[in-house]
């Protein structure tokens, strides 16, 4: 968008103000008269402007802004102390290599849901939200649409009505409906069965729509193996499908035939999150901002990571915990704090990243992974007072966070690595009583 | 047939301009994004709309009905506060009308999503929000309220209006991205 550049945003804010001057007048004339692009987007900015006036505001805000109540009492300053050990060590990471590590705890969980529009699930499940995690089993969809990464790192994506089973993290089942996948290398030999035949990918995006009549293949990109399930002799029938072919097999018939590529009867793979190059170990991309990050949501032990705000320029100076590339034990103690305590300058112009790690269980929980960016890390926020204190300009605007006064959001005896070029982020975190939630601050996209 | 009273007609009127003002509303401040302006052309256009309510054809939508009278309000404010107020020239104000009807869809569409994007917005906006287009108080007095700067409402009011185009972008993009197959 153009107007997220400051100066289109002041043009456009001080016009709605009544506060623009000649001058600025003139100019947003001259820039609307030229850019068509520009001239839309202010138009749908004024819109908002007249929305704001009317209607959304008007009804009655208290039924239609829901906040939390105030403050849970203090229990005790938790300020965050530091060790800072091993930095050196750490300025040298300017290449990642993290080796995919078993998460140690909890084996039952084998996916996250990444993403869900309009999603209603079977028997109005609502307890299934973006961030929750997925055991083998059925997952059934009455409508909408969902995106769910396993494992394996294969990436799902569910248009309802459909009915798809878990198995495990490198095979599911679709009985019914519209399914595609996203197949990264380490997940490659990921097997999707439909009544009539197993799709085995060989690196690919394909998509799969299976009905009462017939089960259709069509691969994105890469490559497929179907087996028809029909000839259960000792060589089962076997074709490789390529990039832009559509193949379809009957349940009557005992072989795939070409059909025209329609994309309707498809649901589009998942792409990946903007800014984001590469995720490992225990951490799930969230491609939506979540409803809800307060603690006691999730009960699992995936580290969640989402975009908050983009395009943010520092309007004041702003507190953060870490500026500087170095391996940091992060946890709460009595000290003074100083030491996680840094200033961005105003201007600044910043992109947020939230990560949140919550688990309701007894035994305490670890998570590693590492988020390889594709801008630089600019600050880290891991103080519970300096996350409450940036709900407001960072946070997303539709996710409910705990309120800003609880003390016990930060992190809590946890490790953070910001790599030596300052775009790879490793995490070691423990869960004990409190969330672990920090936000990662990169450079704004120009 | 029965005789059509005044006071029928006037309550008439009044449901169809109240249903309509929104309509109208946007409209002006699409030409005059000021909304204190707007309101007042507003207030202007109704009287010119009620004189002239014979002429309306009821078999005809209101709004546009509304919108051409509103364009002539427009007009009329222009010269008298032209020297006065930065505005901008009719030339602007002529291809934005134009524009904004072509793009009347998107605006609905877009729409559809400030609702979710209003949902959890933090309290101190809220209240700034509240105060500036529901209460219609001025950027001043909710200064005075909040013992905030001017000069930090203004900045505020922007970076809420900031968060919430995003916010309907973020939302509208990932809509459509559910509904078109690459």
């Amino acid at each position: 968008m153009k107007s997220n550049s400051p100066e289109i945003d002041d043009l456009f804010s001080a016009a709605c103000d009544g506060r623009a001057d000649q001058a600025q007048i003139e100019r947003l004339q001259r820039d609307l008269a030229q850019d068509p692009e520009l001239r839309d987007e202010f138009l749908a900015y004024v819109d908002l402007h007249a929305s704001l006036a009317d209607d959304c505001i008007g009804v009655d805000s208290d039924d239609v802004l829901d906040f939390p109540g105030p403050g849970k009492s203090q229990q005790g300053r938790q300020v965050l102390i530091a060790s800072i050990a091993g930095i050196a060590a750490a300025l040298v990471f300017g290449v990642i290599f993290w080796v995919l590590t078993q998460r140690e705890a909890e084996p039952n969980f084998i996916a996250v849901v990444t993403n869900a529009e309009g999603a209603l699930w079977e028997g109005d499940d609502a307890s299934v939200m973006v961030g929750s995690a997925l055991k083998a089993g059925l997952v059934e969809l009455c409508e909408g649409r969902v995106e769910i990464e396993l494992d394996s790192g294969v990436h799902i994506a569910m248009e309802g009505p459909s009915r798809f089973e878990l198995i495990d993290e490198t095979r599911g089942r679709l009985h019914q409906g519209k399914l595609s996948a996203n197949v990264p290398p380490e997940g490659i030999g990921f097997t999707v069965d439909t009544p009539n035949m197993a799709v085995v990918d060989l690196g690919t995006e394909f998509g799969l729509n299976v009905n009462q009549n017939a089960s259709e293949v069509h691969v994105f990109n890469g490559e497929v193996e179907a087996i028809l399930s029909s000839e259960r002799s000792i060589d089962p029938l076997k074709e490789l499908i390529s990039t832009n072919v559509t193949r379809r097999l009957e349940r009557s018939e005992g072989q795939l035939e070409t059909v025209a590529f329609n994309p309707d009867r498809f649901t589009r793979p998942p792409d990946s999150l903007q800014g984001v190059t590469r995720v490992m170990g225990g951490i799930r991309v969230l491609r939506t901002q979540p409803e809800t990050v307060r603690k006691g949501t999730y009960q699992h032990n995936y580290i969640l990571l989402f975009r908050e705000q983009a395009h943010i320029e520092l309007e004041d100076p702003l507190e953060v915990s870490l500026t500087r590339p170095g391996r940091y034990i992060v946890g709460f103690g009595e000290a003074n704090g100083n030491d996680f305590r840094h200033t961005l300058k105003v201007g600044e112009r910043i992109d947020c990243y939230f990560l949140h790690f919550d688990t309701e269980t007894e035994v305490s929980t670890r998570c590693r992974g590492a988020i390889r960016f594709d801008r630089q890390i600019v600050a880290v926020i891991a103080g519970g007072r300096q996350m409450g204190a940036t709900d407001e300009l960072l946070g997303a605007w539709c996710t409910a966070y705990d309120h800003p006064d609880t003390l016990d959001r930060g992190l809590d005896n946890d490790e953070v690595v910001i790599s030596g070029d300052r775009r790879t982020l490793t995490l070691d975190w423990g869960v004990g009583s409190s969330a672990d939630q920090i936000r990662v601050l990169v450079a704004a996209a120009d | 047939m029965s005789e059509i009273t005044d006071n029928e007609k006037h309550e008439e009127f009044m449901r169809l301009f109240l249903s309509n003002e929104h309509e109208v509303l946007r409209y002006v401040l699409a030409l005059v994004p000021n909304l204190a302006d707007a309101r007042d052309i507003i207030q202007e256009t109704a009287v010119s709309l009620w004189k002239r309510f014979d002429d309306y054809d009821p078999e005809q939508p209101f709004a546009p009905w509304a919108c051409r009278f509103a364009l002539n309000k427009v007009r009329h404010h222009w010269r008298r506060e032209k020297r006065r107020q930065h505005l901008f020239d009719e030339e602007t104000m002529e291809f934005l009308a134009a524009r904004r009807t072509e793009l009347a869809d998107v605006m609905d569409y877009r729409r559809e999503f400030l609702q979710e994007c209003l949902c959890k917005m933090p309290e101190k906006s809220r209240s700034i929000l509240t105060g500036y287009y529901f209460h219609e108080e001025s950027v001043e007095e909710i200064s005075e309220k909040t013992g905030r700067t001017v000069e930090a409402i203004y900045k505020a009011l922007q970076r809420i209006r900031r968060g919430l185009s995003q916010c309907i972008q973020y939302r509208m993009e990932a809509d459509s991205q559910a509904k078109t197959v690459t």
